[in-house]
């Protein structure tokens, strides 16, 4: 039974990372691990589908790790004691500076190949660009004025078509002004969530910590003071990044790059 | 913000007695209880743990389990709650009505006192 390449590619990590459990235990839990993923993961999914059903799903050394936790409780008890016993633990988060980069000038359009996977890409998947007109220009004014992109991750070769007219992709609208600028800002964000979610899943911590830097850079900007004055964008993020949860965050995500043409068609500035 | 934390902490801890609960119903397979576990509000950390999960309560004697196919579809592995698991979340039951009346108890009197102030 044909399945999506991620999920393909999923397998062969967990395969890797579950050699430590005894072989009957491995056999069953991939065989649920696969059946799981290819209720979720069709073989038709766009890449980017699958890599958040995947980022839904956990990585395997997340999942394994969990086998490490192997002697089942015995008295019911326990259960309370596990529950309390939580209570205790608390998030750390370490911070480190965020490098400065050059940002990149789309007036000089070339862009180099991506060495990581990111959604924020020379050719994303959300909809067809363009390189020219105004919007244009003011995309990449500002895409030159940001702060860099995560590594890995680089400028779309244009913006949305049907951003130069002002209008909704579909016609039946007028942006307001400035919806390049937008699209350059909502199109840096994009890319530090898409960078944060995979830190996560990966427990990097260090990225994550470059991530969350990149955030507070935003909060503290002037546009972001514009559109957020009581700064409830803000919170809700690192509440969701404190929970650890990622769902209200990959929401977000989700929100966001849709709004930069990323993901979909959909933008609202 | 610590607040939010501490509450994740906490769901995590109840994930298995709210799978056993789920299960009172009627068998499950993994996505079922993923779906429903998240629906009830963010349970797991990620979808995939709970399938580790699954494997500790089976260890305990908690939940059975075995394949089952249907016409065209890929098998399936639904998980049953045992007698043993229906009096461990039996037990459960009463040491949590316990537990959270002491918890809303002094919760609650926070409240009020912050109301009249």
């Amino acid at each position: 039974m044909s399945e999506h390449a991620r999920v393909e590619e999923f397998l062969r990590s967990f395969d890797v990372a579950a050699t430590q459990l005894p072989i009957a235990r491995r056999r069953l839990l991939r065989a649920e691990i696969a059946a799981h993923l290819h209720e979720v993961v069709s073989p038709e999914a766009t890449d980017d589908e699958a890599r958040l059903a995947l980022l839904e799903f956990g990585t395997p050394v997340e999942i394994v790790a969990q086998e490490g936790v192997t002697a089942p409780v015995k008295a019911r008890s326990r259960w309370m004691l596990v529950a309390v016993a939580a209570l205790a633990v608390a998030a750390v988060v370490a911070v480190v500076i965020v490098n400065r980069p050059s940002a990149p000038t789309t007036e000089e359009q070339p862009m180099t190949a991506a060495t990581y996977d990111s959604v924020v890409r020379a050719n994303p998947e959300g909809s067809e660009r363009e390189t020219e007109g105004d919007a244009f220009r003011a995309y990449a004014s500002e895409a030159g004025q940001l702060p860099a992109l995560p590594p890995g991750a680089e400028w779309p070769a244009g913006v949305q078509a049907g951003l130069n007219e002002g209008l909704t992709p579909d016609g039946s609208g007028v942006m307001e002004g400035g919806a390049g600028v937008w699209q350059a800002r909502y199109t840096w964000l994009c890319a530090w969530e898409w960078e944060y979610l995979n830190a996560s899943t990966l427990d990097d911590t260090a990225r994550k910590a470059t991530a969350i830097e990149a955030f507070d850079v935003w909060i503290s900007s002037d546009f972001s003071a514009d559109v957020d004055p009581e700064g409830a964008w803000g919170r809700s993020l690192f509440r969701a990044m404190e929970e650890r949860s990622l769902r209200d965050f990959k929401i977000d995500f989700t929100d966001t790059c849709m709004k930069a043409g990323i993901l979909g068609v959909q933008y609202s500035y | 913000m610590e607040d939010n934390a501490t509450a994740t902490q906490l769901r995590r801890g109840v994930a298995g007695p709210c799978v056993l609960a789920l299960l009172e119903s009627g068998p499950h397979y993994g996505l079922e209880i993923v779906k429903r576990l998240d629906a009830a509000g963010q349970l797991l950390t990620s979808q995939g743990t709970v399938y580790p999960l699954l494997g500790r309560l089976s260890d305990a004697g908690w939940v059975a389990s075995d394949w089952q196919v249907a016409d065209g579809e890929r098998p399936r592995r639904y998980y049953t709650l045992t007698d043993a698991g229906r009096r461990e979340l039996g037990a459960f039951r009463d040491e949590w009505g316990r537990f959270s009346t002491a918890v809303d108890s002094l919760l609650g009197g926070r409240q009020e006192v912050t109301s009249n102030v």
